[in-house]
């Protein structure tokens, strides 16, 4: 009788614990497609040679000395979008971090520096295109 | 009283909040209806202004919501102090406790349905904070928050399943859905009472303070402190850990729990008010007596009551446009305004990013209050013009700018006033005090800085003063000008409310005119104009004369020929000149950049490709003369400023008037400017200005009496500075020597302040007496002729050299120069009226003129200088004799006949 329980007991867990293994799988498989699917991988804008700061939604093109770089707009400290310069600072309106225009951290919180984005340019059209 | 018990009986904090909760699920059904997920900010902002019911709703589901919140902490803090309760089972307690970081969740992504600028930071830093979890943390992030276009996800957690988790947990612990009426009533009246008074936040999209709700800022303040992101994970797990050890913890245990808790929280208490009341933008840390304190911090708190009775019409709702992707009061009952440029049209920018104001409320008195009437005065210019997306890069600028902060002027008149031994020290007109000379900056002179607020609307005129960026970007067409006027004979007449002026580029010389009819008068010579002593009702005005600000009388002497071919102002002075460049400079000689060089040159010009421009000259190029492609621009000498309204073109230079966009083929320096280098060292404008302006033998005393005005204040007073002028003249402007370390330029001077100062008489304290002074100013007159002045203006003319007018003569017999002055000569230095140096003097070490570089010429140049003279007095200006000494001086002298005569000068 015991015996039966034991396995009764024993199949009901293990079916349960399969059916959350299984839809933790689902889940995360389901997920892990979505994500990809809804990634969006390059951004195309009009280049502005004259502005040595332009921000956008995922990125700030930086123009100095006639070397672009295109850095995430980012924060490395918690993702907040960093919309504004001062004085050659990158500002994160959220906790007070602030970036040279290089990408580097000159006041934290953030410790690591911003992401440097792969782009291309078409000097042609002034076309610039951006790798996320 | 008895009533007032009965009727808070059996009412505890779990009541409450279970109340709060079923308002605030009903009103979240209603709510939806009006609120559109994929449109949040359009569908929030419309609700708010157009529909005051659903606004009203809103706040309740707001209110109760916040009541949820509070109640539901404090009822579980409440069932710690009564531990005999607490006999739930250790699983509802887990969900329970799960349910407390549910509740947040639930309150935090209500916050972000607002899709406003506040709460697209918050979701990327919940997005950040739960990616910070291992392993699952992406996948949970991205399950709970999707994707950060979309806030279809956020949506169905908040009204289903945090709301379902919510109310399983609710009923499970409580076995119970429904409040008690009492404590249903009460929790009602209270969030009705909070609803119509206080409408629940959206962000402006304009402030650039950015917060959380107010029971994330504390947590927000401790994310500002850890660099490490995941440990305020940790602290979260350790808050719900307390929270569930509590009841089934040892009495030590549960103690020291409840203690850490309890420490916890009022950690957290000061934490938020900290981010609530002294955080501002940037999350910088702002005192409450800072400046811009008020747009920056509390701007959080902004809200209006509900407007039941909307003051506009059902057609005005349907007509108004959108500002942004949102709804904007202002311009549902301003519609059809017109007169804006394209860039700062409603449909652009609305009203409120210029004026301020509560662009969500729907009552004419909420949507106005606070409002900036006449924007862009410098007091609020980083909240109107220089706003984060708008022009902040200039704005920064403004103090920097000497028209803002009258350094040179304020200097000057400290330095005449024998207050400081240096005329170049930098200062600001905020940094006035109380001494003779800055009661006399305050009285007659600070008027014009830029800093000086516009206070009512109106065209500028050749009366305004000041007005930060409108004193130059304002314009009122015939149509704004009439309205306008109209409104001023008859306030109910509102139609100027139609014709907005516009904001633009068009500076023109009206724009400078009210200010640089003043002081230096260059306004008035470039026009031609000299100002006279003449009274106004004495003279008959014909196209000889012209009256300013009703009662100063001009005389036509002689137009600049750059003002004669059209060209304005802003046509030489350059964005970075007449803006400030960042740099503070002591006068307005070292900001300006522009030469007349920079136009009329030799050779190869120093130039700047279009991809190269600075982004404020590219954007100015492009937004006057087209796409910049493949241009090529002139640079000013000094420093480089590109010249934007200037083009190289196969070897051509052309110059383009700004406003009215004619174009001009530049030409080079005439030939006599480049021959040879006896002249190598002189500016342009001293020999090509055609006349300046001076005043002399002025004398200023304090009248206790004079009815006077703080320009500062702007208040009258008793008490003023009074200036007794003296007189006015013009003529060729007398020539001095601007010495700048090794290098020399001799440039044109006038009679500055050649005055008398009775300082005695503001100070009444007896050391202090008479001060004069004769100091002559470096002077740009504007008055530019084609054909330089010949060479005996300057070689044989005494007001040149600096000794005033008078005969100077050369004697032939006795090889001697001599000179006899018109003026006697003044007391005080014995030296004649008009005069910068006596003859044959240089008055080596004293205070000769307003500037620490700048000198009358020395005895020996004076000497090389008459030399010339003498020679003049015979041979002609165009002979050959004349023309060789350009090139070689003193191989002429060397060579000279023996008839030539030379002075002697023993």
């Amino acid at each position: 009788m015991n015996k039966e329980v034991h396995t009764r007991r024993y199949f009901i867990k293990s079916a349960f614990i399969g059916l959350i293994t299984g839809t933790a799988v689902l889940w995360g498989s389901m997920v892990g497609r979505q994500k990809t699917i809804n990634s969006k991988k390059k951004f195309t804008i009009p280049y502005n040679p004259n502005q040595e700061v332009s921000f956008n939604d995922e990125f700030i093109v930086v123009t100095r000395d006639n070397k672009i770089q295109v850095l995430s707009s980012r924060c490395t400290h918690l993702g907040c979008k960093i919309v504004s310069e001062s004085d050659s600072k990158l500002l994160c309106p959220c906790h007070g971090s602030s970036f040279d225009l290089e990408g580097n951290v000159l006041i934290g919180p953030a410790l690591r520096p911003l992401e440097k984005l792969d782009f291309e340019i078409d000097r042609n059209s002034s076309i610039l295109t951006v790798q996320l | 009283m008895k009533n007032s018990k009965n009727i808070i009986k059996d009412v505890t904090y779990g009541q409450i909040s279970l109340a709060a909760f079923l308002i605030c699920a009903i009103t979240g059904v209603l709510i939806a209806i009006p609120y559109d997920v994929n449109n949040p900010l359009l569908s929030l902002s419309t609700i708010m202004i157009l529909n005051p019911t659903a606004s009203f709703i809103r706040n309740l589901h707001f209110w109760s919501a916040q009541g949820f919140l509070i109640f539901t902490l404090i009822h579980i803090w409440d069932h710690f102090n009564r531990t005999s309760d607490l006999r739930i089972k250790k699983g509802v307690w887990l969900r329970l406790t799960i349910g407390v970081i549910i509740l947040f969740l639930a309150m935090l992504t209500g916050f972000l349905l607002k899709g406003d600028a506040d709460t697209q930071q918050a979701w990327r830093i919940l997005d950040s904070l739960i990616n910070e979890i291992p392993t699952i943390g992406s996948l949970i992030a991205y399950s709970l928050l999707g994707t950060e276009d979309s806030l279809q996800l956020v949506y169905v957690h908040h009204i289903a399943t945090f709301t379902i988790f919510l109310a399983i947990i609710t009923f499970e612990h409580s076995r119970k859905l429904w409040p008690i009426y009492n404590a249903f009533f009460i929790v009602l009246l209270g969030s009705v009472i909070l609803s119509y008074f206080f409408t629940a936040p959206l962000h402006d999209g304009i402030n650039p303070s950015v917060k959380g709700p107010w029971y994330f800022v504390g947590f927000q303040e401790v994310l500002h402190w850890l660099t490490m992101p995941w440990i305020s994970i940790l602290i979260i797990i350790l808050f719900l850990t307390l929270i569930y050890i509590i009841p089934y913890s040892g009495k030590q245990t549960s103690f020291l729990s409840k203690r850490s808790l309890l420490i916890i929280t009022i950690l957290y208490i000061l934490l938020t008010i900290s981010g609530m009341f002294f955080r501002g933008e940037n999350w910088g840390w702002i005192w409450p007596w800072q400046a811009n304190y008020s747009h920056s911090v509390m701007n959080s708190f902004k809200t209006s009551s509900v407007t039941f009775t909307p003051d506009f019409s059902e057609l005005e709702i349907s007509n108004s446009g959108l500002v942004d992707g949102k709804k904007e009061s202002c311009i549902v009952c301003h519609q059809d305004v017109v007169g804006f440029t394209a860039s700062h049209s409603p449909e652009a920018i609305g009203c409120f990013s210029c004026h301020g104001g509560n662009p969500f409320d729907g009552s004419k008195e909420g949507a106005h209050q606070n409002m900036i009437l006449v924007p862009g005065n410098f007091a609020d210019a980083d909240i109107s013009c220089g706003t984060t997306n708008c022009h902040p890069d200039i704005t920064r600028r403004k103090s920097s700018n000497l028209m803002s902060n009258l350094s040179g002027m304020i200097s000057v008149d400290r330095f005449v006033f024998n207050e400081q031994d240096n005329p170049d020290i930098l200062t600001d007109v905020h940094h006035l005090a109380n001494t003779a000379a800055d009661e006399h900056l305050r009285n007659l002179c600070v008027t014009c800085h830029l800093d000086n607020p516009k206070t009512e609307s109106g065209p500028v005129t050749e009366k305004s003063r000041g007005g930060g960026c409108l004193a130059c970007h304002v314009n009122y067409d015939q149509f704004a000008t009439t309205a306008w006027l109209n409104h001023k004979a008859d306030v109910f007449d509102t139609t100027y409310l139609k014709y907005h002026p516009s904001i633009s580029m068009q500076v023109t010389n009206q724009h400078c005119f009210g200010c640089h009819s003043r002081s230096a008068r260059i306004s008035t010579s470039y026009e031609g104009w000299h100002e006279t002593d003449l009274v106004a009702e004495n003279v008959l005005l014909d196209s000889n004369y012209r009256l300013v600000e009703e009662t100063r009388v001009f005389k036509f002497v002689q137009e600049d020929v750059h003002h004669k071919l059209g060209l304005s102002c802003i046509d030489c002075h350059n964005s970075y000149e007449v803006m400030g460049d960042g740099n503070y400079y002591a006068h307005q000689e070292n900001q300006n950049t522009i030469s007349c060089s920079d136009c009329h040159f030799d050779g190869e010009p120093a130039t700047v490709d279009s991809k190269e421009l600075d982004n404020e000259s590219a954007k100015i190029a492009s937004m006057r003369f087209g796409a910049n492609n493949e241009k090529k621009f002139l640079v000013t000498n000094k420093r480089g400023v590109p010249l934007v309204n200037t083009k190289v073109r196969n070897d051509s230079n052309f110059f383009f008037t700004k406003n009215e966009g004619v174009e001009f083929v530049l030409s080079p320096p005439n030939e006599v400017c480049t021959k040879g280098n006896a002249h190598d060292n002189l500016s342009c404008a001293s020999c090509h200005s055609s006349w300046a302006p001076s005043c002399i033998g002025c004398h200023n005393e304090y009248d206790p009496n004079e009815r006077g005005y703080d320009m500062i204040a702007n208040r009258e007073k008793m008490g003023s500075w009074v200036e007794y002028v003296g007189e006015y003249n013009h003529g060729l402007p007398a020539l001095g020597v601007r010495k700048d370390g090794e290098n020399m330029e001799v440039i044109p001077v006038v009679p500055g302040m050649v005055l008398t100062i009775d300082v005695g008489s503001f100070s009444k304290d007896l050391h202090d007496s008479l001060i004069f002074h004769r100091l002559f100013a470096p002077s740009a007159p504007h008055t530019t002729v084609t054909k330089g002045r010949d060479c005996k203006s300057c070689h044989n003319n005494p007001v040149a050299l600096g000794y005033g007018k008078g005969k100077l003569t050369f004697d032939l017999t006795n090889h001697k120069w001599s000179f006899d002055s018109h003026y006697q000569n003044n007391p005080n230095d014995n030296l004649p009226e008009d005069s910068w140096v006596g003859f044959m003097d240089d008055r080596l070490g004293e205070k000769v003129s307003t500037r620490s570089n700048l000198f009358p010429f020395s005895v020996e140049d004076q000497k090389r200088i008459l030399t010339v003279g003498a020679c003049l007095t015979c041979h002609d200006d165009n002979s050959t004799v004349a023309q060789q000494s350009l090139i070689n001086f003193d191989s002429i002298i060397g060579s000279r006949s023996s008839r030539c005569i030379i002075p002697d000068w023993n």
